[in-house]
C-alpha cells in the first residue's frame, strides 16, 4: 500500500544540520522540539550551547514557603527555575558545551550555580555569560583559570568574587571580556586577571562600591576598545593600551588616572558624573581636564554634560590641539562663555557639530541667560574651512541658544544643513523661533536649516 | 573562496599538478542540486560584491547583506531551505549555511506543534500516552508557545 507521498522534508538531514538550526534557538524553545516525533526526542540535548534564562518564564509566587524567608517562586506549570535547569543538565548528559549562558537573578543559590558552571568548564568552552545575583558572593571556580584554552567571550556580572590563582594558564583565546560590578579577591585581582588576557580586544569594566582601592592596571598590547563605567572613588586607574581605537569612561573619576598612548583612538566618550560630595570643583575640573588632554588624537569626541560644566570650572583653560577631531560632541546644560569657542579653535579639521542641551547642576537655571558666549573676533579655522553640518538637540529657542547659533551661522562658510530637534516642551513656539532663524544673516549661502 | 569544498577540489588539483589547457574546470558535485546551487552562487557573489563595495565600512556591509537576505528569504520557498542547508553543507559554504539555518530556526519559533510538524512535514510516531507524558515533563518548554 503505498502510503501518503508528503516527503519528510526534514528526515533527509542528518543529526548535526538538524541540532545546528536548533542552536539559534534558545533551550527553552529546543526542548518544546522533543514532542515532534520520536526522532526528535533527544535531538536539542546535541546542541553545544545552553542559555538558561529566567526572564523567559512568566513567574508567579506560589503560597508555599521556599524557606522561611521567601516564597517559592515557579512558572505557570508549576516548576522552579532550579527544577528546569536541572531537568537540562540531567538529559544532556556530558555532551561538553561551546556555550554557556545564565540569566539567574531571584533567589539564586550559588551552590547549585557552582555545579553548573564546574560542568561548563572544559577545554572546549568558547562564551561563558553569568549574570547572577546569590545570596553569597559566588566564587568562580579556579579551573576556570586553567581549562578554558578556546574561551573567546567572558561576561561576569553580578555578586561574583574574581580570584587569579597565582599561576594559571589563563585564556589565550580570549577577545572579549566584560566584569561587571564584580568583586576582587583582592587589591591586585584584576590587573592579574588581565595578564593572562594576552590578546584581549575589547574590556568592558563596570566598578560598584568597593570596600578598599583596587589597582585597574590596564596594559594591554591588543585592546582596540575599552568601556569603564566607575561608580565609586576608590580606584587607581592606568590605562595603556597602543592599539585602543574607542574608550568610553562613565563614572567618577579618581584622582590616581594615567592615561598613556592613547595615539591610534579614534573614538572617545567622556561622561562624567555629578558627584554632590565633590567640595572642589577646581580640582575636579583638573582632573577632567587631565583626561582629556589625553585625547588629543581622536577623529570623534562626545562630552556630556556634567563633563563640560567642570571644564568651565578650570582655570586657564587650556585644550590641546585635536589635529584629528571631525566629529565633536558637545553636550551642555548652560551656557559656558568660554569652552565652546575655545575647544572650536583648537579643532582645525572639525566637520560635524552636535550640540546637545541636556540636564546640568552646578548652574542654577538663572543664570541661563545672562552669560554671552564668548567667541572672539577670531573665526575658528573649522568655521571658516570645514565645518559642513551642525546639529543642535534639545532645542528650547532660549536667548542663549539663538545667539550660539546665529554666531556660528555667521561664521560657518562652508555649512550646509544645520538640523535643529527641539525638545519637547517648544512646540507652539516652533513657528517665532523659525522666523527668528531665517533672519539670521549666513555666511554660507548654500546652507538648509531643517526642524525636527 | 567561500565554497571550501570546492576550493578543496582547486588544491587538490594543484597538488597534482595536473595541466589543463582549458580554462574551464568541470567540478563534480554530486550531491548538489542545480537550483539550491545557482542560490547559494548568488548568495555568495551577492556578499563578495557587498563586502567589496563597503571596504573599510562593516556596518554598512552587514546592513546591505541584512537587506539582500530579507529580500531572499522572501523568495525562497520553505521546502527548498533544506535543501540550501544541505548544500551549503556540503559546499563547505560557512555563512550562507548559518543563515539558512538560522531562517528555518525562526520559521519555527515558539510555533505550536502541528505548525513545525506541518512546516517539516513530519508525523507523530509516538506509542499511545507517550506524548502526553512528554508535554507534562516538559510543560515549562510549552509556556508562550502558540496554541495548537
Amino acid at each position: 500500500m503505498v502510503r501518503n507521498k508528503k516527503r519528510d522534508r526534514i528526515s533527509n538531514l542528518p543529526d548535526l544540520l538538524v541540532s545546528h538550526i536548533l542552536s539559534f534557538l534558545t533551550t527553552k524553545e529546543a526542548v518544546a522540539t522533543s514532542i515532534l516525533s520520536s526522532r526528535w526526542k533527544t535531538l536539542w540535548t546535541l546542541v553545544p550551547n545552553l542559555d538558561l534564562d529566567e526572564d523567559e518564564f512568566e513567574w508567579i509566587l506560589s503560597d508555599e514557603k521556599q524557606n522561611r524567608k521567601r516564597k517559592k517562586r515557579v512558572c505557570r506549570s508549576g516548576f522552579t527555575f532550579v527544577q528546569i535547569v536541572s531537568k537540562i543538565w540531567a538529559l544532556r548528559n556530558a555532551y561538553p558545551l561551546q556555550k554557556f549562558y545564565l540569566n539567574w537573578l531571584y533567589d539564586c543559590d550559588p551552590i547549585h550555580v557552582d555545579k553548573w558552571v564546574s560542568t561548563a568548564i572544559t577545554s572546549v568552552l568558547e562564551e561563558l555569560t553569568l549574570n547572577i545575583c546569590p545570596h553569597l558572593p559566588f566564587d568562580i571556580p579556579s579551573t576556570l583559570f586553567n581549562y578554558c584554552k578556546t574561551l573567546v567571550d567572558l561576561r561576569l556580572h553580578g555578586n561574583i568574587i574574581v580570584d587569579p590563582p597565582p599561576s594559571s594558564l589563563g585564556f589565550p583565546s580570549l577577545k572579549i571580556l566584560h566584569l561587571l560590578g564584580v568583586q576582587y579577591a583582592n587589591h591586585d585581582s584584576f590587573s592579574r586577571f588581565l595578564t593572562c588576557c594576552p590578546i584581549l580586544e575589547y574590556l568592558y569594566l563596570k566598578v560598584i562600591e568597593m570596600d578598599e582601592e583596587c589597582n585597574f592596571i590596564i596594559t594591554l598590547p591588543t585592546l582596540k576598545r575599552l568601556d569603564l563605567n566607575m561608580q565609586d572613588f576608590l580606584y587607581k586607574l592606568e590605562i595603556n593600551a597602543p592599539a585602543l581605537e574607542y574608550l568610553e569612561f562613565v563614572g567618577f573619576l579618581h584622582k590616581v588616572v594615567l592615561l598613556e598612548n592613547l595615539s591610534n583612538l579614534v573614538k572617545a566618550v567622556l561622561f562624567v558624573s555629578y558627584d554632590s560630595e565633590v567640595g572642589d570643583t577646581e580640582d575636579y575640573g583638573n582632573r577632567v581636564m587631565d583626561f582629556i588632554r589625553a585625547l588629543y588624537n581622536v577623529k570623534s569626541l562626545h562630552l556630556g554634560s556634567f563633563t563640560t560644566e567642570y571644564l568651565c570650572n578650570v582655570p586657564e583653560f587650556d585644550p590641546p590641539m585635536f589635529h584629528n577631531l571631525a566629529f565633536f560632541n558637545f553636550d551642555f546644560h548652560c551656557c559656558i562663555p568660554h569652552v565652546l569657542p575655545l575647544l572650536l579653535q583648537r579643532a582645525p579639521q572639525l566637520v560635524v557639530l552636535t550640540l546637545n542641551r541636556d540636564k546640568g547642576h552646578l548652574h542654577s537655571t538663572s543664570e541661563q541667560e545672562s552669560l554671552k558666549w564668548n567667541f572672539s573676533e577670531y573665526v575658528p579655522k573649522c568655521l571658516s574651512s570645514h565645518l559642513t553640518a551642525l546639529q543642535f538637540k534639545g532645542f528650547k529657542g532660549l536667548k542663549d541658544e539663538l545667539e550660539l547659533i546665529g554666531h556660528i551661522l555667521q561664521m560657518a562658510r562652508v555649512l550646509k544643513t544645520m538640523t535643529l530637534s527641539s525638545d519637547p516642551s517648544i512646540e507652539k513656539e516652533k513657528i517665532r523661533v523659525l522666523k527668528e532663524l531665517v533672519m539670521f544673516p549666513r555666511h554660507s549661502s548654500t546652507c538648509q536649516i531643517t526642524f525636527n | 573562496m567561500k565554497f571550501c569544498a570546492v576550493k578543496q577540489y582547486f588544491d587538490d588539483e594543484n597538488n597534482n599538478n595536473i595541466t589543463s589547457g582549458a580554462s574551464t574546470t568541470m567540478i563534480p558535485l554530486p550531491n548538489v542540486e542545480s537550483h539550491p546551487l545557482a542560490i547559494l552562487i548568488t548568495y555568495c557573489k551577492k556578499h563578495l560584491k557587498i563586502k567589496a563595495n563597503n571596504a573599510d565600512n562593516k556596518k554598512e556591509t552587514e546592513k546591505e547583506m541584512e537587506q539582500y537576505e530579507q529580500e531572499l528569504l522572501k523568495k525562497v520557498m520553505p521546502q527548498e531551505l533544506t535543501e540550501l542547508i544541505l548544500a551549503a553543507n556540503y559546499l563547505n559554504f560557512k555563512e550562507a549555511l548559518d543563515f539558512f539555518c538560522r531562517a528555518v530556526a525562526s520559521a519555527i519559533q515558539n510555533k505550536s506543534i502541528e505548525f513545525v510538524r506541518k512546516f517539516f512535514g513530519l508525523e507523530s510516531d509516538f506509542e499511545l500516552g507517550e506524548e502526553e507524558k512528554l508535554r507534562e515533563e516538559f510543560a515549562w518548554s510549552f509556556e508562550g508557545v502558540d496554541e495548537d
